[in-house]
């Protein structure tokens, strides 16, 4: 992959000549060794630690904190572990936990699946593959309101979904997709999977074409079938890719906010609402600031585990 | 033969986001009585009629509205996470890669959990209910991002030739400016698109955060049309349409570096 290219000529060693020692030696010497002033790096530094840190700091005190919407803005008396009890015990939230796993699950089959199976499909480049790539490069940068939009009209009781399965004999009568709580999950998720096939699909085509073609070839000659030249010469290829890919679509899944917003507002009744969705609810609409920090800090905790992660398996790509 | 299930493939998949979006296009070119009396018919007469309505609502306000976030988001962001991406690739101490973990980590801080200590921040430095709290918040969202998208780009720069450039006396300022930056343009240019596309697309702090309904951005218009209003499906297609076009302008200016800047960020 180009990271791996680009991590590569990136540790590569500089080359020893050069000038002396000397005013101009000591300048290049001093590039060497400390590379560019670190001084580069504090305003952005500086800015996240004002507007990303301290709000997040916020949150944790948050929820620890008895905070209504009267003293939002001023001092918070300490509550403990009341709002992690309050939320944990909820009946909403063992619900909202479990429709989050759904998402996740449902993501991550059709996209390292469906991913993989669109790669090998697109690998080779013709002009039906280029249109069908940009339909989907296009709708991945659609607005996830616009998307949630347009599946909320598609997928009505007398939308053009159910026309269409009506016509072709699929199903007898229209779908209640978004009415009966389970269909409105399985449509959500669905919804949400599609919308992030077209960036893995783009990720896993670019890990494809670092595989050799030699490689191929040679296990071809020794009459390996399709099959068999995929599972032992170009799945061992894909795996790291398929693994940082999974862990991004997890994290994914804890952030989804937007399109459920949209498409659902968490219902029929709460049949679609997400840990990040629960949290959003329980503070801005019912201003239990601190119950809602609480959610948030506990799924908060539960990305930190992916992020360490995506840590450890991107380190161990950068050192093969 | 063997490209038989090849074919299938990438027709299904053809169909299944060319199809969406023939739909999202032609309901808004419909009239209401005509939506769902042939919900799966292809063709249709086409009207303008829905968006004559978005417009008179008001829809132009929000487009401007979207391109001063978006434009001041895109250009804030990169003015930050440029010299940092480009100090992270050269430094040599032993905070980077504790730095980059906070990155990491910060970029997956779902957007609900920032919002309410955000709220009360923005609050305390007078920033809430215009364009600039909104522009600050996003900012903070988007800026783990960019860095760590950047940071391959200004890796893959030769060193040599920020060498060279000091044997010459250049500063370090005017060696990033001047050497490194026209290098790694593509990679800017990249991370700009993908910048403006999100934040376009974002909705969430854009209501949170802007007091006067008036300034809203599209994408904050549409996301409340949908809960507020009853449902004027054409109306609505329209107005989805008109969030997409800085999507959908930015990204074909730009789709091809996206692409490629897309595939080098995801491993960090």
């Amino acid at each position: 992959m180009v990271i791996r290219k680009a991590n590569r000529s990136g540790i590569s060693p500089l080359p020893r000549a050069g000038p002396g020692p000397g005013p101009l030696g000591r300048r290049v010497h001093r590039l060497r060794q400390h590379g560019v002033p670190d001084n580069f790096v504090l305003p952005g530094l500086g800015y996240l630690l004002v507007f990303a840190c301290y709000p997040l700091y916020q949150l944790i005190v948050m929820s620890f904190s008895d905070v209504s919407s009267a003293d939002i803005l001023s001092a918070w008396p300490s509550a403990g572990l009341r709002n992690f009890r309050a939320t944990i015990g909820l009946p909403d939230f063992s619900e909202a936990l479990a429709h989050t796993v759904v998402l996740v699950a449902v993501a991550l089959v059709v996209n390292l699946v469906g991913g993989t199976v669109a790669a090998l499909s697109m690998r080779v480049d013709s002009w039906a593959t280029r249109v069908a790539l940009s339909f989907m490069v296009f709708v991945w940068a659609l607005p996830g309101v616009v998307v949630g939009n347009l599946w909320r009209f598609l997928l009505t009781q007398d939308g053009p979904v159910n026309a269409l399965l009506v016509r072709l004999h699929i199903v007898a009568a229209p779908v209640p997709w978004l009415v009966n709580s389970h269909l409105a999950l399985l449509a959500l998720s669905l919804v949400n999977a599609w919308m992030v096939l077209p960036f893995s699909t783009l990720v896993m085509r670019a890990a494809l074409l670092d595989v050799p073609q030699d490689q191929s070839e040679a296990a071809a000659l020794d009459g390996a079938g399709a099959v068999g030249q995929f599972w032992y010469v170009i799945m061992p290829h894909l795996r790291p890719t398929l693994s940082v890919l999974a862990i991004l679509l997890v994290v994914n899944g804890f952030r989804s906010f937007d399109l459920i917003y949209v498409m659902t507002s968490g219902g029929p009744g709460t049949a679609t609402s997400t840990l990040p969705f629960l949290a959003y609810r329980q503070a801005v609409q019912g201003f239990q600031f601190g119950v809602g920090a609480a959610t948030a800090v506990f799924s908060l905790a539960l990305v930190l585990v992916f992020a360490a992660m995506y840590a450890v398996t991107g380190r161990q790509r950068a050192t093969p | 033969m063997r490209s038989l299930p090849r074919r299938l493939v990438v027709l299904t998949l053809f169909l299944g986001y060319a199809l969406p979006v023939y739909w999202l296009l032609a309901t808004s070119l419909k009239s209401t009585q005509d939506i769902f009396a042939h919900p799966a018919a292809l063709a249709f007469r086409p009207s303008l009629s829905a968006y004559a309505t978005v417009l008179r609502q008001g829809i132009g306000h929000a487009a401007l509205s979207t391109l001063i976030v978006a434009g001041g988001t895109t250009a804030v962001c990169l003015l930050l996470a440029l010299p940092a991406a480009y100090g992270l690739s050269r430094s040599v101490s032993m905070l980077v890669p504790a730095l980059l973990a906070l990155l990491i980590v910060l970029q997956m801080v779902p957007q609900t959990s920032t919002l309410i200590p955000l709220f009360r921040v923005l609050g305390q430095w007078g920033l809430l209910g215009g364009y600039s709290g909104l522009i600050v918040a996003d900012t903070a969202m988007l800026l783990p991002f960019a860095v760590l998208v950047l940071r391959p780009f200004f890796r893959a720069v030769p060193r040599e030739i920020e060498e060279s450039a000091a044997v010459d006396g250049a500063s370090a300022v005017a060696i990033f400016v001047r050497i490194v930056l026209p290098v790694t343009r593509n990679g800017a240019m990249a991370v700009a698109t993908l910048l403006f596309i999100i934040t376009s697309g974002e909705f969430l702090y854009s209501i949170s955060f802007l007091s006067d309904p008036g300034k809203y951005t599209l994408s904050a218009t549409l996301a409340l049309q949908v809960t507020q209003y009853g449902i004027d499906w054409p109306a609505l297609m329209a107005a989805s349409v008109m969030a997409s076009v800085p999507a959908i302008a930015v990204f074909a200016l730009g789709q091809r570096s996206v692409v490629r800047g897309l595939s080098a960020g995801t491993g960090k």
